[in-house]
């Protein structure tokens, strides 16, 4: 579940960043922003989910949103 | 509160180090072998006598020249790689769809030296970074690289209140259990930012594959090959150009590259371009000079400006550790083995502490007689991976095949038999033969080496008597461990 949540998000992160101006280093960049965010959030989301699984679940039905509005 | 976090931490520390460490150590161990790659290979073709550092010459350029468009003419796509302080041949190679061959050439007279047909130090360099499967494998590597930085992330939450104590604590006459965590948590504290360095660095190499820049949709959208449509007219076959004296466009290359030494040359139709070597500095760029074909005039220079792509360069060159000095090249070694060893000591710690409540079912034998076939059946692998090397026949066709077919019998052999003992619940028996294994192979690698290549020992005693002295040191940790084992078992 960890895993499902974290991934979404990085990838959105790294889509937002590369969809800035400027190109392949943009994807550069947001490839490096988002490979240091991935492990962090899914050791974040694995320790918050027994506590916190109403936003795990908020979260789950954003990154489908997101799907398909991408 | 803490200790439900805790709790949960160590929950995700143990299985996802488990589950991933079992790749995690193969991927290390041929990883810090990779480290002195080029070395091994020169051990690995004791009749390439050419002395580091023998001056390049005209006459030897113009000799892979030739070759060059003699193997052009045949329709090889073929590349230059010229000499360094690691390697002093030229190499004129080609890629058979496995793996880099081709002829070295006496960087003095530019007579080919005849070695013998070998992947050497590259095939630990391709399983390290593919696990012999190519993409898929890239991308499995990537996906472990990941999970083992969740794994460090939830071990730093467990430790974080004693990570300093942890440095200066080592208890190995403790109890087995606690001696085992000690030696874990000392190499795992002392070598942290290098071990999270590395990791992070080698799944930015390959990091399109498990974060591509495309929408996530589109991942699931299955992409049907393009058909090329049928044309009556084919196209004659393109006579390659006969190429310029490479030395003066050598000179104003390394001009053009701010002074850097040039590394290969790709050849085009049309125009052949000179990159700077990756030794050159931490930057592991792809700068090249362009000159026009056949008459050799520059074309212009082309280099990767900005901050974020110097970023992802530096990025690369920390991984890579080419422009390393010899001493730094050591560093990463032994930061290598650290890191691999605080794996296996974390695969290990993870089966003791669940022998007692879990050891009959099938599940656990099959994590022991895996970790078994990991720990001790790799390091086997690779010592009878060298020992082909020099029991083979030197002129024998496909012997670079019979040494990696050997590697993977041998491991194959080793799970089998740590499965058998797995199967009858006696998994001392499993560890003991092949920490004796390694022993004997490790042990008799510089017998064998002095006995079989004593002309190669004798003119590059350096190298031999580092890879051999490895050899040694895996023997004596065997023995050392075996014997350990024998005593708590008495």
């Amino acid at each position: 579940m960890a895993c499902l949540v974290s991934y979404p998000v990085a990838h959105f992160v790294m889509m937002d960043i590369a969809g800035m101006p400027g190109g392949n280093a943009m994807v550069q960049l947001g490839q490096i922003i988002a490979l240091a965010c991935l492990p962090v959030l899914i050791v974040l989301c694995f320790s918050a989910y027994a506590a916190l699984p109403g936003v795990c679940i908020a979260g789950c039905v954003a990154i489908i949103v997101g799907l398909l509005v991408s | 509160m803490r200790e439900t976090l805790r709790t949960r931490m160590g929950w995700l520390h143990g299985w996802a180090g488990f589950l991933v460490g079992l790749l995690a150590v193969c991927i290390f161990m041929t990883g810090t072998l990779s480290v002195f790659d080029t070395e091994i290979t020169r051990w690995m073709q004791p009749e390439n006598q050419v002395p580091a550092n023998a001056p390049l010459t005209g006459t030897a350029l113009n000799a892979a020249s030739s070759l060059i468009h003699e193997q052009q003419v045949h329709g090889a796509s073929v590349f230059l790689t010229l000499p360094s302080a690691r390697s002093p041949t030229i190499d004129v190679l080609h890629y058979d769809g496995r793996q880099f061959v081709g002829t070295l050439l006496d960087p003095r007279t530019g007579t080919p030296v005849p070695v013998r047909a070998t992947m050497g130090g590259t095939f630990f360099f391709s399983f390290h970074y593919t696990l012999l499967e190519g993409t898929t494998g890239t991308r499995i590597v990537n996906i472990v690289g990941v999970i083992l930085l969740v794994a460090i992330g939830s071990g730093i939450v467990i430790h974080i209140r004693a990570l300093v104590p942890d440095i200066i604590r080592l208890r190995l006459s403790a109890a087995r259990l606690r001696g085992w965590l000690d030696a874990h948590l000392l190499v795992g504290v002392l070598f942290l930012p290098f071990t999270i360095m590395i990791i992070y660095t080698g799944v930015l190499v390959n990091v399109g594959l498990i974060l591509p820049a495309t929408p996530l949709t589109d991942l699931f959208v299955h992409e049907k090959p393009q058909t090329i449509p049928a044309s009556d007219t084919r196209a004659a076959p393109d006579i390659p150009l006969p190429l310029p004296p490479l030395a003066p466009l050598l000179a104003t290359a390394r001009n053009s590259l701010q002074g850097r030494d040039a590394g290969f040359i790709l050849f085009s139709p049309d125009h052949l371009s000179i990159y700077a070597s990756d030794a050159s500095g931490p930057f592991l760029t792809r700068d090249h000079v362009d000159f026009h074909l056949p008459d050799g005039h520059l074309l212009g220079t082309t280099t990767t400006p900005g901050h974020i792509a110097h970023t992802m360069q530096v990025m690369h060159g920390l991984h890579y550790a080419r422009f390393a000095c010899l001493d730094l090249r050591w560093l990463y070694f032994v930061s290598g083995l650290c890191a691999t060893a605080m794996i296996a000591s974390g695969l290990v710690l993870f089966l003791m502490k669940r022998r007692s409540r879990s050891g009959h079912r099938i599940g656990f034998r099959v994590g022991e007689s895996l970790t078994i076939t990991t720990l001790t059946g790799l390091p086997v692998s690779i010592l009878a991976f060298l020992w082909c090397n020099r029991l083979l026949p030197a002129s024998m066709v496909g012997r670079d095949r019979m040494e990696v077919a050997c590697f993977l019998g041998i491991w194959i052999l080793c799970t089998g038999h740590a499965s058998l003992c797995a199967s009858g619940r006696c998994m001392n028996r499993a560890w003991g033969p092949q920490l004796r294994l390694i022993a004997l192979l490790g042990g008799g690698l510089p017998v064998l080496d002095i006995l079989a290549c004593p002309r190669a020992v004798y003119n590059l005693p350096a190298i031999h008597a580092a890879i051999d002295g490895t050899g040694l040191l895996a023997a004596v940790i065997a023995l050392s461990v075996r014997r350990r084992l024998e005593g708590d078992g008495k």
